[in-house]
């Protein structure tokens, strides 16, 4: 017993050196692609830091963030919790067919949402507003989900919205639903939809605008990456497949698209595609404000968009069949929305949110 | 800073053994001291001055003591060691309590002082306060080396969450101890059971118990019933574990401290799982409050009496709130029924009822200690009997399927059998070879869930 114990301490001691060795000698990182942040830095020391605990904090944090093999380890974890039959990891459900979905939990801010989008629909008559509330692959996979799960039920949500909102509300669950198996229409290790995700919302809303619209064979449908490791995979570090971005568009098309500083003709940020962060592909970062001319169109009818990054993917099709179309992102867009609808005279307002993260939006209250 | 954190296991620890064992006998309760007044400042920079006044004080009063033989002035020095120390609970943990509730009793609006709570007062004023008694009762001589007396109060394993050691467990080993390979190792083992224990299991089923009570409005009855479970099993996991940790640490300083948990729940009766569970607490409360006020050699009433301002204390000591209160005194009168009525039905029972009487009664406990506002209580007991929810639904399934491997874990080495299972490996060879093997791999396992896991909280950190 005394040997059997002499022997663990030594190599216990024995580990725990090593890797307080290591650590200590280790190159810290500043950036974590895979966790889409910053790491924690050895915090400067002050008194003040010291006595109000935040010093000490820091060091904890910073120890934990730059411990080495970080990666290494967060992936072990995993793979642990798998082994005890555990597929909610991280709120990430391990799902069938190399899905990792996302879990939808209760939301807690509908009603205050509803009554935010009710008075701007208030704030603004004799303007048409439609509002798309996209669902998550929660609900549109949910039979890939494991058989037992703790999910709540995100159509029951979408309806609540439909049902209370004043505004004209396009319901495109069943849409997808009947397109699931077609198409994949959500990536598997991140929570946005795909391409072909945002080409059924845009017949969808075409329909609904007595709009003319193309079909999936009138677009060039072109696979530009295969390497995609999206957002839920940095939650849980592992995964079965790596997702396919594909581009659905034109041949030769004649746009002006105006970022924050910098002008462009495409929608397509090719840069980001070497980047961890490839569903910026589509429209770059998220702006306050942007603004697409379409040399191409004929017609004068204009378009302002009101959304989240969902929008990223489906705003490249839609701007086919307007003129000009205003894209606010209310996370980063602070003035009154309002007053741009009246300045830019837009009679046509589209509000695009999924319904995984609308709860907890930070721009919902800037929609006045 | 807590045992199970990377600072501590990869610096703190590390680099406070070298040096206190590179140093020379006479060197080490310096070096002791000096750590664990690190220790503290490391979450309570201020609130040291509290621990340092509090030790003043009462080696000031064990001096004291020493010189006089008058019995007033002995009385007078006693009295004011305690109105000292509980005055210093009393302000900083019971003070908004009070104040609330005198608040609601008269219709008042007197303010709150919102003090937080500084880490580890209600251990290391019961230290230092059954020290001053001990001197009194002469059950103990006074320290005379205040660095040794301070180092004795604010010695960092258990420090922050026990377990209450008394100044006579190791007076003697403060001048002498004995620190050798054997036990370093030994202590080692221990603080990585610890260690296990807390990671492993308490935080795993306390993120169990904690996405059950905080949407049990969404789920079935058998679930809550998992979610009571998880937190039993949390809790004793996270407070044995952490002793275990202090034990283990202490043992390899070459101090020993008394046991603090016995495998409580494997208990027959209500009466047993006190003399199991925190037994440092419940003999600090039996030696200073019970036998004092004449125990059980007295008049019934007075037994009676006794045994309620017992259970009232032990209740309102883990926390400023009704809930521990109601808790404490609920086991006070079952203590008191076992005694008077029960004891003759229970002994005629067979062994696995009093199991199950006495798990439930535990439950129960835990139901009126987990929520602190009872209108959550009530509406979860309410949904616990199924009142206002289904029996069983698929929610049930899944917290079983996911859960339920890790939930066997911990109901196993809630009793001896884990103990029994490694004394056996450990006697035979080759399977002393795995046992040693997958003593590493959990320690790897542990590194891995504290690099990547947020959710680290001591649930008894703030008692």
């Amino acid at each position: 017993m005394k040997k059997f114990n002499n022997i663990m301490a030594f190599s216990i001691s024995f580990i725990i050196l090593s890797l307080t060795i290591l650590f200590i000698f280790s190159e810290k990182q500043d950036y974590s692609e895979n966790e889409f942040r910053y790491l924690a830095k050895m915090p400067s020391f002050s008194f003040s830091k010291l006595l109000n605990g935040s010093y000490i904090e820091d060091i904890e944090e910073y120890t934990t963030d730059q411990f080495v093999y970080r990666d290494f380890w967060v992936k072990a974890k995993t793979n642990i919790f798998l082994g005890i039959n555990n597929k909610l990891i991280n709120d990430v459900y391990m799902a069938k067919d190399g899905y990792l979905i996302n879990r939808f939990k209760k939301p807690n801010n509908t009603a205050k949402i509803i009554n935010i989008l009710n008075k701007f629909y208030d704030n603004n008559p004799n303007i048409k507003i439609n509002m798309m509330l996209v669902p998550t692959a929660s609900s549109i996979y949910k039979d890939k989900l494991p058989k037992y799960n703790i999910n709540y039920d995100e159509e029951k949500v979408i309806e609540e919205y439909q049902n209370n909102l004043k505004l004209n509300f396009i319901n495109i669950t069943d849409a997808l639903l009947n397109n699931k198996n077609k198409y994949e229409l959500y990536y598997k290790t991140d929570h946005h939809w795909t391409s072909y995700g945002a080409y059924i919302a845009y017949q969808s809303f075409l329909k609904e605008e007595n709009k003319e619209y193309y079909n999936l064979n009138d677009f060039n449908v072109e696979v530009v990456n295969k390497d995609f490791l999206g957002t839920i995979y940095s939650k849980v570090f592992v995964y079965q497949n790596k997702d396919i971005i594909t581009k659905i568009s034109l041949d030769n098309p004649n746009f002006i698209i105006k970022h924050y500083n910098r002008t462009t003709n495409s929608f397509y940020e090719e840069k980001y595609l070497e980047t961890k962060d490839k569903y910026s592909y589509f429209l770059g970062n998220n702006e306050a404000l942007i603004e697409i001319n379409n040399l191409d169109y004929k017609d004068e009818d204009n378009i302002l968009i009101i959304k989240d990054s969902y929008a990223n993917a489906f705003i490249p099709l839609i701007s086919y069949h307007y003129k000009n179309i205003f894209v606010i992102d209310p996370r980063f867009y602070n003035l009154k929305i309002s007053d741009f609808i009246k300045e830019n005279n837009i009679q046509n307002v589209l509000i695009l949110y999924n319904v995984g993260t609308i709860d907890t939006d930070t721009g919902i209250t800037n929609i006045r | 800073m807590v045992f199970s954190s990377i600072p501590f296991i990869f610096f703190f620890l590390p680099f406070f053994l070298i040096i206190y064992y590179l140093v020379p006998f006479k060197v080490k309760n310096i070096i002791l001291l000096i750590f664990s007044l690190i220790f503290y400042a490391w979450g309570e920079p201020i609130y040291i001055l509290l621990m340092i006044f509090s030790s003043i004080v009462d080696y000031t009063n064990g001096m004291l003591l020493n010189k006089t033989k008058n019995k007033t002035k002995r009385k007078i020095i006693l009295i004011e060691s305690l109105i000292i120390n509980l005055g210093l609970l009393g302000v900083f943990k019971y003070s908004d309590f009070l104040i609330s509730n005198i608040n609601s009793l008269f219709n008042l609006d007197i303010s709150l002082l919102n003090l937080p709570l500084p880490i580890g007062i209600s251990f290391f004023t019961f230290q230092t306060m059954s020290y001053t008694i001990d001197v009194y009762l002469e059950k103990v001589k006074p320290e005379k080396n205040f660095l040794n007396f301070m180092t004795y109060v604010s010695m960092f394993p258990q420090l922050i969450a026990g377990p209450i050691v008394r100044y006579e467990t190791i007076s003697e080993e403060l001048e002498k101890r004995e620190i050798s390979l054997n036990n370093f190792s030994s202590g080692m083992m221990r603080f990585l059971e610890g260690l296990f224990k807390k990671v492993l299991i308490a935080n795993t089923v306390g993120a169990l118990y904690l996405e059950i009570s905080t949407n049990y409005m969404m789920y079935s009855a058998l679930t809550l019933l998992i979610g009571l479970m998880a937190f039993a099993i949390q809790i004793y996991f996270d407070f044995s574990g952490y002793s275990d940790m202090a034990i283990g640490i202490g043992k390899m300083l070459g101090f020993n401290y008394l046991e603090n948990f016995n495998y409580p729940y494997i208990s027959k009766s209500i009466t047993e799982f006190w003399r199991r569970w925190h037994i440092s607490l419940s003999s600090f409360f039996k030696d200073y409050v019970y036998i004092p006020l004449g125990g059980s050699r007295t008049t019934k009433f007075k037994h009676i009496r006794n045994i309620l301002i017992v259970w009232f204390l032990t209740g309102l000591w883990h926390g400023a709130s009704w809930n521990f209160i109601l808790w404490g005194l609920y086991f006070g009168i079952i203590l008191l029924i076992e005694k008077f009525a029960l004891k003759n039905v229970l002994a005629k029972l067979p062994n696995i009822l009093k199991h199950i009487y006495s798990l439930i009664l535990i439950l129960i406990g835990w139901l009126l200690f987990a929520f602190e506002d009872f209108t959550t209580l009530i509406s979860y007991a309410k949904r616990l009997f199924g009142f206002h929810n289904n029996l069983l639904g698929n929610d049930f399934y899944f917290f079983i399927s996911n859960f339920g491997i890790i939930l066997i874990i911990g109901f196993i080495f809630a009793t001896p059998i884990g103990k029994h299972i490694k004394e056996f490996m450990m006697k035979k060879k080759g399977l002393n070879i795995i046992l040693g093997i997958s003593y590493i791999g959990l320690f790897l396992i542990t590194i891995a869930l504290l690099v990547s896991d947020t959710y680290n909280p001591f649930l008894y950190f703030r008692f």
